[in-house]
């Protein structure tokens, strides 16, 4: 069977080869076939570009990457006309649990555990994959004190990290009319006594053995008022929600936070993307946050564009897709860089990744193609 | 004819005595050189003013103000203006608005239960909010910030400077605390008896002004009573005990006479129990005038809400009359004014001291109820509400008599900043 596949796919590679074709529609590494992918440019994730890298992937992690990487006798090479990366992650998500995110019965669910809400077949999750998002951070949705522990979730498969964040809300999207608190000193008051006598899952986070997710609100004040609470207590993780963080980037760094940028849509003006500029320049680690199934997957990449039109370099944007993104949620020995040891999950671009006019040609997530682009040929947008 | 409050300030104007100007009318010192002392750093701001009006009583005319260090550091009358010197023709001290309603709406009250007095408004302040800067403008100085009241008791306010450095704790000032609360129809307002099953705390007391008293009642004696036993605690207990023993003042909303009155039933009853006497502070007291008698036995201080044109303001439909500052002032009682914010429109604190003097008030009694008076019930009568050396430099700079209607804050200084700039 297997011999018998790796000829075919052969075939179909050496059928393909005069029109440079994308990856042929059955492969896969996960049974143990290796398979290995020559691209013309191949993105590590650390900023390096590797012209016509080859990385070479078995049992759904790659063994080999660079320009001469070996390709073992029988291995498949598949030659990619275009960019290779790795999969993108997206910060602060909500597909997958079909809008189940969040218990608005309690401010505080310091226990509720979102690996429990995901389920990657839901079709939520479908539109990840033909962005090239490989790995999200699922997040309780906003309206509740505490949400719960965000996991981190492959597309279409598993959790791999369960207590990557403690979300809280500290800023006004904690608060709702019929419940406790309804008022920001209510909040804040509920959010002190919690972290000043930490227990259960507040002390780990209090100790920084776990992250918080920190959505502030979107005005100034309650940024202000996020990034002090942070420092009050000593917590690290990420701050997300609003489109004022890059006017705060020296406070933020000061407080040793990431930053997960918000969508950039006609409502936000140029905050987000002058924003992600001040933070690159200030050093603050940030990634992008997407909050799927609400906005289109396809804001995740689109908004990376907006910030390189307001000057952020291609290569930093890329890397607050990618590897930064893993850092920031703690996975980075898992995905995040096209790097030996690490899953392989990749995605197949027909050009620059971070230009929105490049296309997903295909994605591999631990090896195996879960998305593959129609032909143009075939293709109804064309 | 209709009478609007333009009109009427247009008649105080006409009647008010003109500005005298006179130059060499006061004695001038010769600006001789003389040997400053060597120690003496240059000031950081001077002012020099045709009058200044110190809070005191007295008029200082050709008054030169330096101010050093955020303060006051010397005020000195009978100088002609240095070269350079910003020249006013008149200088108050910045105003106070006990009622500037500067809060962040909904925001601020936390109206999961109806009493808390534990919780402190200052967490939901927002110092990015516009009406910080545009009240600055109207030569408002300091104000304090209460919860919107729509909770019988919404917790602690904070005093503020309209100016200053971008984070609430920074900025407050170091008050006498304050307990704000409410009577009337606002705290029970949106509150409603439950139809079978309750869906959200709203199915509660109160609904009517009845429970909103009983609320209070029962907020004072569980406080007395979680003295002695702790198991009968409750946050804000302490708070309660605190008001009672008169280390916080109680800041009541009461608009109508009605309120006013159960307002100080309670503090009269809290000394019939032995539990303590209230420090009260009625806001908004419109119809403080029916009833001043209670009040002055009680000894209460009244924030008068904004005049209105017909008279009648508030949710409760209180009626507030033009003399109305006037008839308590003239009781003995101390009133403090208010423009409840810094809504769009001509009606800043400045012009409600002038309504007030439209309605009998004297200058210096205008003066003190936008000064002196909110300084003292802040308890920062040692930095606040006169012009005279050691004192915050907060100052209101007019271009003409203060209060009168054709006069205007043309230039405020905030802790020694220049916040508008008078030329």
């Amino acid at each position: 069977m297997r011999t018998q596949r790796r000829m075919h796919t052969n075939a179909l590679l050496l059928a393909s080869l005069a029109f440079v074709a994308s990856a042929p529609a059955s492969a896969s590494s996960r049974e143990g076939d290796a398979l290995a992918i020559r691209a013309e440019k191949l993105h590590v994730g650390d900023g390096t570009v590797i012209e016509n890298g080859i990385v070479v992937f078995e049992a759904g992690v790659i063994t080999e990457v660079g320009k001469g990487a070996p390709v073992p006798k029988g291995v498949v090479l598949i030659e990619h006309a275009g960019h290779l990366s790795a999969g993108l992650i997206a910060l602060r998500e909500h597909a997958g649990a079909g809008g189940e995110s969040n218990d608005s019965s309690r401010a505080v669910m310091d226990e509720a555990d979102l690996a429990f809400a995901y389920r990657p077949h839901h079709s939520e999750v479908q539109g990840l994959l033909e962005e090239g998002i490989t790995t999200f951070v699922l997040a309780p949705r906003p309206g509740s004190l505490v949400g719960g522990l965000c996991a981190v979730a492959k597309t279409g498969s598993e959790v791999i990290s369960r207590r990557a964040y403690l979300s809280i809300c500290t800023g006004t999207n904690g608060l709702t009319s019929n419940r406790f608190p309804t008022s920001l000193q209510g909040s804040q008051a509920e959010l002190e006594r919690r972290f000043s006598w930490p227990r259960g899952v507040f002390a780990t986070a209090v100790k920084g053995e776990l992250p918080v997710m920190l959505d502030g609100g979107s005005s100034r004040t309650e940024v202000q008022h996020a990034i002090g609470f942070a420092r009050r207590h000593g917590l690290k993780g990420l701050l997300v929600g609003s489109t004022r963080l890059g006017e705060m980037a020296a406070k933020i760094r000061a407080a040793g936070l990431g930053v997960a940028i918000s969508n950039y849509a006609p409502s936000t003006g140029r905050r987000v993307v002058e924003g992600a500029v001040a933070l690159s320049e200030m050093q603050v680690p940030f990634g992008f946050a997407l909050g799927s199934p609400n906005n289109h997957p396809a804001n995740l990449r689109l908004t990376a564009a907006a910030c390189i039109r307001a000057g952020l370099k291609s290569s930093d944007a890329l890397r607050a897709l990618t590897s930064t993104a893993a850092q920031l949620a703690g996975v980075a020995d898992k995905v995040g860089s096209v790097q030996a040891g690490l899953a392989a999950d990749l995605v197949l671009w027909s050009g620059e990744p971070t230009d929105p006019g490049s296309r997903v040609m295909a994605v591999y997530v631990d090896g195996d193609e879960v998305f593959q682009a129609e032909d143009d040929e075939n293709g109804d947008d064309q | 004819m209709i009478w609007t409050p333009f009109l009427h300030a247009a008649c105080l104007t006409l009647c008010a005595p003109p500005l005298q100007d006179a130059p060499g009318a006061e004695p001038q010192e010769p600006e001789a050189p003389k040997a400053q002392p060597a120690a003496a750093p240059p000031a950081d701001l001077r002012l020099h003013a045709e009058r200044v009006y110190t809070g005191t009583g007295e008029i200082l005319k050709n008054a030169l103000i330096e101010v050093r260090e955020g303060k006051i550091s010397s005020l000195r009358p009978g100088r002609s203006a240095p070269e350079g010197v910003p020249q006013v023709k008149a200088i108050t001290a910045g105003m106070i608005d006990l009622s500037a309603r500067l809060h962040s709406n909904f925001n601020s009250v936390e109206q999961s239960t109806e009493v808390q007095p534990h919780l402190d408004v200052a967490g939901s302040v927002n110092l990015y909010d516009k009406r910080f800067a545009r009240l600055a403008r109207t030569g408002v100085t300091t104000i304090l910030v209460n919860p919107l009241d729509r909770n019988v008791i919404g917790g602690r306010g904070v005093a503020l400077k309209t100016h200053g450095p971008m984070e609430v704790e920074a900025r407050r000032l170091k008050a006498r605390p304050i307990l704000r609360g409410a009577i009337g129809s606002e705290p029970s307002a949106a509150n409603h008896a439950a139809f079978g099953r309750p869906t959200d705390f709203y199915s509660r007391r109160p609904t009517t002004r009845m429970g909103v008293e009983w609320e209070w009642r029962k907020a004072f004696f569980d406080a007395v009573a979680a003295k002695r036993l702790p198991e009968m605690d409750f946050p804000g207990a302490e708070d309660l005990r605190e008001a009672l023993a008169g280390k916080r003042t109680v800041m009541i909303q009461a608009w109508t006479t009605q309120d006013i009155r159960t307002a100080v039933y309670l503090d009269e009853e809290m000394q019939r129990e032995g539990f303590g006497d209230l420090d009260l502070v009625i806001d908004a007291g419109a119809e403080a005038w029916k009833e001043p008698a209670m009040l002055v036995r009680n000894s209460t201080i009244v924030v008068l809400p904004p005049h209105t044109a017909g008279g009648r303001i508030g949710s409760d439909g209180a009626f507030l009359a033009w003399n109305t500052a006037n008839q308590l002032v003239e009781q003995g009682l101390t009133v403090c004014l208010s423009a409840h914010g810094a809504g769009p429109g001509p009606a800043t604190l400045g012009h409600q001291a002038g309504f007030a003097m439209r309605g009998g008030l004297s200058f210096d009694q205008a003066l003190a109820a936008v000064t002196t008076a909110p300084a003292a019930v802040l308890g920062l009568s040692d930095r606040l509400g006169t012009v005279a050396e050691g004192m915050d430099a907060d100052l209101a700079l007019w271009n003409g008599r203060p209060f009168a209607a054709t006069s205007r804050v043309t230039g405020v200084v905030i802790d020694g900043t220049v916040v508008v700039n008078p030329r």
